[in-house]
């Protein structure tokens, strides 16, 4: 291998390794069958490491419904990430920043203000409860416009498209 | 033994070094070329530019136009095939619209096949973006943290726990 591209791999830019999540959540977009469709994207610094697409398996009520379930999802793969980048020998960080834009789930999952009476959400609260309380995971808010998770829920305009792209996919962005 | 080289070309994948990020890349520039040539010889057709895979607020499950017949369906099958590899080479853009397509993939519509050439359009025309694996650390500014945690909010919290679990067992 040439000297050049060895020296490349040889020096990690980063001694801890930060991960990011974005997750979003577009409550029954299928008009068909009212399901909602999942986004969740992971980042490592700035790379996308992961990204996913689909629809629920459960038909939900509420966006909130919605919203956790896709966090749980979130959080299943976010481990999943962590465990792997551990066995490559990677020092990961303490805690992975998990970002959503609905703001009543990233506040629940902190304060104790919401009764859930179904079986599938108690559970999928009580997971994203669990990975707060146990300290793996630190939960932020973000706009919705400002979520790159958004393009994998649904269809948007192209303006919002590419503003949404640009981190990840375009050579000017920072 | 004599090195392979710099990683250039695998399974469709271009594999790049970014001098200006400093960070390698991972596109699908080949691959999308050599499809789109395909599909517009096999369709007879040229792919037009859109700047976006899907029309906001469009519900393909809302479509009622004519049924394909089997040759075609043969092919929209290919051309979703086609698309989910490019999603796997680092296209994420194309992901949702891919996913909504590809649920009509046993019984696909002419209103169908038309999205999945919109689709292959909007990749000819934007066949450069490729994902940059820039691990260098993302801002966190104007992000709203909620830091409270449920013992905070009540002060004699950790004791209350610990008498019920003495208690309780």
């Amino acid at each position: 291998m040439p000297k050049s591209i060895s020296t490349k791999f040889a020096e990690p830019k980063v001694d801890i390794v930060p991960l990011t999540v974005f997750k979003d959540t577009s409550h029954a977009t299928c008009l068909n069958t009212r399901r909602s469709v999942i986004g969740i994207l992971i980042l490592l610094g700035n790379a996308p490491i992961f990204y996913y697409s689909k629809c629920q398996n459960t038909v939900e009520g509420s966006t909130y419904d919605s919203e956790l379930v896709a966090m749980r999802i979130a959080i299943e793969n976010l481990l999943g990430h962590r465990y792997k980048l551990r066995m490559m020998g990677m020092d990961v960080e303490k805690y992975s920043i998990l970002l959503g834009d609905n703001n009543s789930v990233i506040v629940n999952t902190q304060l104790p203000s919401s009764s859930i009476k179904k079986k599938n959400n108690s559970v999928a609260f009580h997971k994203a409860r669990e990975a707060v309380a146990a300290g793996y995971v630190r939960t932020g808010h973000i706009h919705g416009t400002e979520n790159p998770s958004d393009d994998l829920t649904k269809a948007v305009s192209p303006t919002e498209f590419c503003r949404l792209t640009e981190p990840t996919l375009y050579n000017n962005a920072v | 033994m004599k090195g392979v080289g710099t990683p250039e070309y695998y399974s469709g994948a271009d594999i790049e070094w970014d001098k200006r990020r400093q960070c390698w890349t991972l596109g699908a520039k080949t691959y999308i070329k050599s499809v789109c040539d395909r599909i517009e010889k096999l369709l007879e057709t040229s792919l037009k530019n859109t700047s976006s895979p899907l029309d906001a607020s469009d519900h393909p499950e809302m479509d009622d136009t004519d049924l394909l017949v089997p040759s075609e369906i043969a092919i929209y099958q290919m051309m979703i095939g086609c698309l989910q590899w490019a999603v796997t080479l680092g296209r994420y853009d194309i992901q949702d619209t891919t996913n909504t397509l590809a649920r009509f993939g046993q019984k696909p519509r002419d209103g169908h096949l038309k999205r999945a050439l919109r689709v292959f359009g909007y990749l000819k025309f934007h066949a450069r973006r490729k994902l940059y694996l820039d691990p260098s650390p993302i801002s966190y500014e104007g992000i709203d943290f909620k830091d409270e945690d449920w013992t905070e909010c009540y002060p004699d919290a950790e004791e209350y726990i610990d008498e019920i679990c003495r208690t309780e067992g």
